[in-house]
């Protein structure tokens, strides 16, 4: 029986890659175009697909984070993430 | 989670109280009995204002109260801001009506404001560990990512 | 490659607001036929190629939509009419060229599809916008049969691309945009080069910039 938080990291993680590529479609209309819609767009997608997970995985064993400072790290990029999904439209 | 129960609480939950509580176990969901305490202190607060004077709880230390209560504070702007998303992806489809923008529209909404309502969901309606809720949180954004690919890639 | 025609067939360029006749000449020889390129009401196609001598060979369409398609070739000269392309999404503009085998049967295959007039219409149909089959049927007045085949065989050329769409009750249909931009005969002591110039295929991140643009508002 895998732990849940195993398949939580490998599903974050995927969520992450595959966030970070759609946040780099994103981008390349933010670049080509001038689109500051889509410049926020990628910056939401990455804040919270991609910088969770890295905190939670990556920088929380790292620096040895304890559990109370990783959730408030995920909760805060995840509101960044809104806060410029928010920020795209009209 | 460890709950917490002292004599004058019982039977006097507000919404505040309530809320406070809700908000408190989702976002700590069970990691240590100090953060618990913190949180315990601050509904016992938000249960005062409407109650009267009740009895105070655990003490709690410094630094992790100030984690949680931030980590509580952002979650609730985060499911403010979710509502406030949704509102703005609905009305998003509704002014163009088309298969790619359902799609689009729909993947937003599991991208960005669905995990934080789950998560909200899942810790007030059942006992739900928070590797499941994060679980189930990342399942979201992952059908996410995916309807937006298919909406750009379809043809 | 005989005749004694006269070198020097006049070259004429279009207006694109002119109406005019269709003319049509054609030599009759193997290698080049004469093509005509019907274009809606309002444009008018003229074309006349000589297979048998080794004056110039022109060629001109004109879009539904007043867009024209001018080439002209003759002997080394490259068209100078080539406009700088402007990177933008609307409308989607940017060929790449795609270089077609130098001669042989696809060449000709490629001058017996464009020699159809069906498939030249339908061609021109989708230029413009992307088009259902009920409705080329109904614009070439032909049998839908007749309108499948053709897409058929332009599909495999890579000359048009499907997409689907929905209908208000919800059902799946498939519309045809043309990707033919230029087609681009050249004249060499080894035979006919041909190179077709297709449209660009949407960028994925165009694609989504112009849909999440529209959507977000």
């Amino acid at each position: 029986m895998i732990a849940t938080s195993t398949i939580t990291a490998v599903a974050s993680g995927v969520t992450a890659l595959l966030g970070l590529y759609v946040a780099a479609l994103a981008a390349r209309g933010y670049r080509t175009h001038g689109s500051r819609t889509m410049g926020a767009l990628a910056v939401g997608i990455v804040a919270i697909t991609t910088v969770p997970f890295l905190v939670a995985h990556v920088l929380g064993p790292a620096l040895a984070l304890s559990d109370g400072l990783s959730i408030l790290g995920i909760m805060l990029s995840h509101t960044i993430g809104l806060l410029a999904i928010y920020a795209t439209f009209r | 989670m460890i709950a917490h129960t002292s004599p004058g609480m019982t039977g006097h939950t507000t919404a505040a109280d309530a809320l406070a509580r809700a908000g408190a176990e989702t976002v700590m969901g069970g990691t240590s009995e100090q953060i618990a305490g913190a949180v315990h202190a601050m509904a016992t607060a938000a249960g005062s204002e409407a109650l009267g004077p009740l009895p105070a709880v655990s003490s709690t230390v410094g630094g992790s109260t100030v984690v949680a209560l931030a980590a509580i504070l952002t979650f609730f702007v985060a499911v403010g801001l979710s509502i406030v998303v949704t509102y703005q992806v609905v009305q998003g489809y509704r002014q163009t009506r088309a298969r790619p923008f359902l799609f689009l529209a729909v993947g937003i909404f599991l991208l960005a404001p669905a995990p934080m309502l789950l998560r909200f969901v899942l810790a007030n309606a059942t006992s739900v560990p928070f590797a499941v809720r994060s679980l189930t949180a990342a399942g979201a954004e992952l059908l996410g990512l995916l309807c937006i690919l298919y909406t750009v890639y379809q043809r | 490659m005989g005749g004694t025609q006269p070198r020097g067939t006049p070259l004429r360029t279009r207006q694109p607001s002119a109406r005019s006749t269709r003319r049509f000449e054609s030599r009759g020889d193997s290698d080049l036929a004469g093509c005509l390129a019907s274009g809606e009401d309002d444009g008018a196609a003229e074309g006349l190629a000589g297979g048998g001598n080794r004056g110039t060979a022109e060629w001109t369409g004109n879009g539904g939509d007043g867009g024209a398609a001018e080439w002209l070739r003759s002997g080394g000269d490259r068209d100078p009419a080539e406009e700088p392309r402007l990177k933008s999404l609307y409308p989607r503009r940017q060929s790449p060229r795609a270089m077609a085998p130098a001669a042989g049967s696809s060449a000709e295959e490629l001058f017996d599809l464009l020699e159809d007039d069906y498939a030249r219409e339908i061609l021109v149909q989708t230029a413009g916008e992307p088009r259902s089959v009920s409705a080329l049927s109904e614009a070439c007045d032909a049998d839908p049969s007749t309108i499948y085949r053709r897409i058929d065989r332009l599909e495999n050329r890579d000359l048009v691309e499907p997409e689907q769409r929905l209908d208000p009750d919800g059902h799946h249909y498939k519309v045809y945009a043309a990707r033919l931009d230029r087609v681009s005969i050249t004249l060499t002591p080894s035979g006919f080069d041909v190179e077709v110039d297709r449209l660009a295929k949407e960028d994925p991140a165009d694609r989504f910039t112009r849909l999440y643009e529209e959507f977000s508002g």
